[in-house]
């Protein structure tokens, strides 16, 4: 495996459109990720149309870096990107172009084996926790499997750690013997951050973990995962919707829509002043306590249009307040701002802010 | 937690005792395996020997059933019987299972090409109508239990293969798989440890209901006499036989029928309580209590 290292985390590094004030580690590196899915019709339509074999762009040219022991949110609606992408970085969804490099290694051309060696450092929480946990394992079962694949301990401490696993999320390590539908949906989220845990992985990444869950719960769940990584140092990626959690939860966010980065910076700066007016509409979409507030709020038209046939230009002119004709025609570069970056034709007339290339 | 295999039998025990559905089925079953298995040591008399003194005797001490036209007993005649009324359907069960359960998870599994040809071929099996395929057989191989086998498994298997490649679709697409792929299992172990045990349930439930199929369209091939030839007995082929005799000796018609009845009602009680046994839910409230 050492052939396929690429570069060091200097050159990863120098590639990157920006850089954390305290010049950490890159630890994955990611340069125009594209995940196409081609949609097949019926063999009716093959035959009597002539329109060519459409093709879902799920993500279409995404770049980003996340440092060692940062954490970094993918937000967005509903069908924006964020899980493919997210699959896509620990391999459970194959990209259709693009490049991702995880810790030195090119992940995207990897073969199953390989991947499997590298999931002893990446992680995945996913979304529903009634549907990912296999009915017909008991809670030790699924950890035990964790450790043995990955070769975490001797066969004899196992028991002794997944005791420890199922403390370290909250939970009594009594219940290991228990299937998963005796616990409830939070308890099952901690049992799949556990699971993703046993492996002593360097990176996770939680597909919307809290989104199935009572808000009750939600926080419960925030909190552990918090925890668990400042105790054990990990890297997350975070994907959400709910851009309350991002604030709590993140260093840097991107936004996503329609499979592009709409916007990428440090989360405190694209709260305080987000540059996309897709943002701005998310951040003005968040419920507010003062009924009085006088801000003008960002309002987009319409839905989200079909990925299957995207608009041209900046994907979001349709239903931007302030689109203009430039917006429909060319699609915007990144144009860099005080800690974010944002793609939208607005910044460069008003801003004049100094142009950067489409990220590295 | 890892359980011993004594402990796992005594759980499944009680929980069939629990079920009353599943217990009376399982002793049913028992004692129609078991007249099958012993019906030779079982037997009063010789059920092929032609008594001409006693022909269509009414039910007596001698003879339990009553006789037949031929003046053989009819209880011998039902447990010769029975081997073959028993044994055909379980091992139609078998093939079934055997076929179905490998070409439906590979079609499901695997997809495309390997899908294509296993669902390809499956259909053309199910556009067959069941009879027209016996009676084929039967001209070319002139009948008897070897012909009976193998419609009803042509039959029977592209019924199962069909249901276990939809169950692995849909579990295949479940996120416990993706997870068993990020928790570093190769594939052949995301098949058998987290696709296969998760279609048992349905599988176990078709199996049943293809055994109760199984029994009566042997004694339908029987009956139109392409299945197992006379002298031996089945209890299709026995119907058949007295059908002629159902308004003067309506006894002869009935027994046949009702072990026929009795066969199918016991496998379709104990498929119900099989399932229950299998779903970990239902072992969850045995543990509690």
């Amino acid at each position: 495996m050492e052939d396929k290292r690429m570069f060091d985390g200097e050159q990863a590094r120098a590639d990157s459109g920006w850089q954390t004030a305290d010049g950490s580690e890159v630890l994955l590196s990611v340069r125009d990720l594209r995940v196409h899915f081609p949609v097949r019709g019926s063999m009716l339509d093959s035959l009597f149309s002539k329109a060519k074999p459409q093709v879902v762009k799920a993500v279409d040219g995404v770049s980003f870096d996340v440092h060692r022991g940062s954490t970094l949110a993918l937000v967005g609606e509903s069908g924006c990107g964020k899980t493919t992408t997210g699959r896509a970085l620990i391999g459970l969804n194959r990209p259709t172009s693009g490049t991702i490099v995880f810790d030195g290694y090119r992940i995207e051309s990897m073969d199953y084996e390989a991947l499997q060696r590298l999931r002893r450092k990446m992680q995945f929480v996913f979304q529903d926790p009634y549907s990912s946990l296999n009915p017909r394992m008991t809670v030790y079962t699924t950890l035990e499997r964790s450790m043995l694949l990955n070769h975490v301990c001797p066969k004899r401490e196992i028991r002794d750690r997944a005791a420890v696993l199922m403390k370290t999320v909250g939970l009594l390590p009594d219940q290991l013997s228990r299937y998963p539908h005796e616990f409830s949906g939070g308890q099952r989220q901690r049992i799949s951050i556990a699971r993703a845990l046993a492996v002593e992985p360097e990176m996770i990444i939680a597909d919307e973990p809290t989104a199935a869950l009572d808000v009750s719960i939600q926080c419960q769940v925030l909190n552990l995962l918090l925890e668990l990584k400042e105790r054990l140092g990990l890297t997350m990626i975070f994907i959400t919707h709910d851009l309350s959690v991002v604030n709590y939860i993140a260093d840097t966010v991107a936004v996503m829509y329609l499979g592009k980065i709409m916007e990428f910076g440090h989360t405190k700066s694209v709260f305080r002043k987000p540059g996309h007016p897709y943002t701005k509409a998310l951040l003005d979409a968040l419920p507010r306590r003062k009924a009085l507030d006088t801000r003008r709020d960002v309002k987009l038209r319409g839905s989200i249009p079909s990925p299957l046939d995207p608009p041209a230009g900046c994907a979001l002119h349709p239903r931007c307040p302030y689109a203009s004709g430039k917006c429909a025609v060319q699609a915007p570069e990144f144009v860099q701002r005080q800690g974010t970056k944002a793609a939208c034709h607005l910044l460069t007339q008003t801003e004049n802010g100094e142009r950067s290339g489409l990220m590295a | 937690m890892k359980e011993g295999f004594r402990s796992k039998l005594r759980r499944s025990f009680l929980l069939v005792l629990r079920s009353k559905k599943a217990c009376i089925g399982a002793v049913m079953l028992l004692l129609i395996f078991s007249a099958a298995l012993f019906s030779e040591q079982l037997m009063p008399y010789d059920p092929t020997k032609v008594v001409a003194k006693e022909l269509l005797a009414e039910p007596s001490a001698e003879h339990w059933f009553g006789t037949d036209n031929f003046g053989r007993d009819l209880f011998s005649r039902i447990l010769a019987g029975a081997r073959i009324s028993v044994g055909i359907p379980l091992l139609v069960v078998a093939i079934s299972l055997c076929v179905g359960i490998p070409l439906g998870l590979l079609a499901g599994f695997y997809g495309g090409k390997v899908d294509s040809i296993i669902v390809g071929v499956t259909n053309c099996l199910l556009c067959f109508p069941w009879i027209l395929t016996t009676l084929a057989l039967a001209t070319i191989m002139g009948g008897g239990t070897d012909v009976v086998l193998i419609a009803l498994g042509i039959g029977f298997a592209p019924e199962l293969t069909r249901l276990v490649r939809s169950i692995t679709l849909s579990i295949r697409e479940r996120e416990y798989v993706d997870a068993a792929v990020v928790a570093g299992e190769k594939k052949s172990s995301v098949l058998f440890r987290y696709i296969l045990p998760n279609t048992i349930a349905p599988v176990v439930i078709q199996a049943t209901l293809i055994m109760s199929k199984a029994v009566l369209e042997e004694a339908a091939i029987s009956y139109l006499g392409y299945g197992v030839q006379p002298p031996h007995a089945s209890w299709g082929l026995l119907l058949s036989d007295y059908s002629n005799y159902i308004w003067k000796h309506p006894l002869m018609c009935v027994i046949p029928g009702l072990a026929i009845m009795l066969l199918v009602l016991a496998i379709n009680f104990f498929g119900d309580g099989l399932r229950d046994m299998l779903d970990p839910r239902y072992k969850g409230k045995v543990n509690k209590q």
